[in-house]
């Protein structure tokens, strides 16, 4: 996982999957206000740990932008119910 | 290609677990898409095993990767702390109004897999079941070579070669599978080119293929290698209709027999549904003799000019035949069952040594082994037990129990003929509804094993079709002891 952070946004480009171990180094980082824009171009899922966290976010009006997730992101918010909960249209960036 | 980790219950372990089971997924041939959601449900169970079941101490996990093609099942075991799914079912509106995702990676285990099962196996830990099937996209793939092949009516004069099978024939196979039953043949994987490529490139099975003059494939039949013993079964029969009643089976089975003699297989079992008897008649012109009945054991065989009943789950009736001229049994004979048994041996004309208990020195019985495995798309689970140790009686309460959730139609355990007494663990068993299913020579480590079965839906035995008056005794002996059980049902 790759990181770095400029005036108003963190970004972290996922080398693979977005799972329990890329969620407690996410919540190591310093995020000091900043959005977080997650790249995820390698990942072939995202697990739940990490959409429980990415959940907890959003209800904390904290700004989130996913850059290309795969298209099994969206089946597993699907499966959960939160594919209406989520504002996608400004989470997702393709 | 099967596979085991066994590997610490640590956060590190997800990335490099879930990256194997990824590669594995396609290399046995799934689609990546579908590859991806069933490393997700291990990626979730392993994430809840690291978080939950070893809150604080080291622990250990174990998976196993196995395929039946084309089915492929991932088994997660572990021996964490006490946990029981049912408990944590997900709610979406608990998520919404309290934030609480209980249940939420159990939810995705249980959608993006085609079976899931949880088994408490008491003091030998938890474990998890997922399989899910290749899927038919690959069927397609069959389809552009269909058109365009001529018509078999444009040949007429039939001249035929048998050749052994080689894995550049697995599409021939396949089209000709295609030509003579549509998508309706039972055995799914020769459908798969790849995959039955694979399995003779492997050495998993061998046979004969019959081509025309003119190179058109118009048979097939193999003898499929049992993993854990020197023996086959026969099957994947094929001949094509235009060319059926020209004696290419027997043919083809003459071949078969000669080819697993050069091989060193011990025995062929040939394994005839009981919707009809044609299989039987023809396993039994060969020398073949009905040795088990495993009744509710398959959905059976989509052959619709076969099927003329749904009411119940199909039977199948054990055939089998020798092939090494020295086996010479040495075996414990339950009480229960030893005329029987005795009699079924006697048909093979073998030298048998029947064991007395109180010849048994035990010294250390040693530890009770038993390995479950499931056909899901059966709904049957087989117990193979290969050491009745010291505690066998608990083991066996232990699985059963495991299994008292798990929706089955039938379950059938296999019980050592030859490596102890064994008449406590058959009265276990019986006690317990299991009955009677046969004798299964040589069929793990070439030993001869007693099978037992518990039938877990009603049966009506008119329906199950036996050729041989062998077949219709054991038959009726199987009929007499399930309708002596006190009906559950």
């Amino acid at each position: 996982m790759h990181y770095h952070k400029n005036t108003n946004r963190l970004t972290v480009e996922l080398q693979g999957n977005f799972n329990l171990d890329v969620v407690r180094k996410i919540e190591n980082l310093p995020l000091e206000q900043k959005d977080l824009y997650i790249d995820l171009e390698q990942s072939r899922f995202v697990d739940t740990e990490a959409i429980i966290f990415l959940h907890k976010l959003i209800q904390n009006q904290q700004v989130i932008r996913l850059k290309n997730p795969p298209k099994l992101f969206f089946e597993a918010l699907r499966i959960l119910g939160l594919h209406k909960v989520w504002d996608l249209k400004n989470i997702v960036e393709r | 290609m099967e596979a085991y980790l066994y590997l610490e219950a640590h956060i590190k372990a997800i990335e490099p677990v879930t990256d194997f089971t990824y590669r594995w997924c396609t290399a046995m041939g799934m689609h990546r898409d579908e590859a991806a959601q069933f490393t997700l449900a291990v990626d979730e169970l392993l994430t809840d095993m690291i978080l939950f079941a070893y809150p604080e101490d080291v622990g250990y996990v174990e998976i196993w990767y196995r395929y039946s093609l084309p089915q492929l099942e991932i088994i997660i075991q572990e021996s964490g702390e006490p946990f029981d799914p049912e408990n944590y079912r997900y709610s979406p509106d608990k998520v919404l109004a309290e934030g609480d995702f209980t249940g939420a990676g159990l939810e995705l285990v249980r959608k993006l897999t085609d079976h899931f099962l949880f088994l408490n196996r008491g003091r030998d830990g938890k474990e998890f079941r997922l399989a899910k099937q290749l899927s038919e996209k690959d069927y397609s793939d069959i389809q552009q070579y269909i058109d365009g092949i001529p018509s078999e009516a444009e040949e007429e004069n039939f001249s035929y070669t048998l050749m052994p099978v080689t894995k550049e024939d697995a599409e021939d196979i396949a089209k000709l599978i295609y030509r003579s039953y549509d998508y309706s043949y039972s055995k799914e994987d020769l459908y798969f080119p790849k995959q039955n490529e694979m399995a003779i490139e492997h050495g998993k099975k061998f046979g004969t293929i019959v081509r025309t003059t003119q190179g058109r494939p118009v048979g097939y039949f193999t003898v499929i290698k049992a993993s854990d013993s020197l023996i086959g079964e026969v099957g994947e029969a094929v001949v094509s209709p235009p060319h059926r009643k020209r004696g290419l089976m027997k043919r083809m089975m003459n071949e078969l027999i000669n080819m697993s003699k050069k091989r060193g297989i011990m025995g062929l079992y040939g394994l005839a549904l009981t919707v009809h008897t044609i299989s039987q008649k023809v396993n039994q012109a060969f020398g073949f003799h009905s040795t088990a009945l495993l009744v509710a054991i398959t959905r059976g065989s989509k052959h619709k000019e076969f099927i003329t009943d749904n009411s119940q789950p199909k039977s199948i009736l054990v055939d089998f035949l020798p092939l090494n001229k020295n086996w010479n049994p040495s075996v414990f004979l339950p009480d229960r069952y030893h005329s029987f048994l005795q009699k079924q041996y006697r048909q093979f004309q073998v030298p048998l040594d029947i064991r007395e208990a109180s010849d048994y020195w035990p010294g250390n019985p040693g530890k009770t082994e038993m390995q479950l495995s499931f056909t899901y798309k059966n709904k049957t689970a087989k117990i193979v037990v290969s050491n009745i140790g010291d505690r066998f009686i608990s083991s066996a309460e232990s699985m059963m129990r495991s299994l008292e959730e798990v929706d089955l139609h039938a379950i059938c355990i296999d019980i050592p003929l030859e490596n102890s007494p064994n008449n406590e663990a058959v009265e276990w068993l019986h006690r317990n509804r299991f009955i009677f299913g046969g004798l299964m020579p040589m069929i793990h480590k070439e030993k001869d094993y007693l099978r037992l079965q518990k039938i877990l839906v009603p049966i009506n035995f008119d329906l199950i079709q036996v050729h041989s008056e062998t077949a219709e005794e054991l038959k009726n002996f199987i009929s007499e002891e399930y309708h002596a059980l006190p009906q559950e049902y």
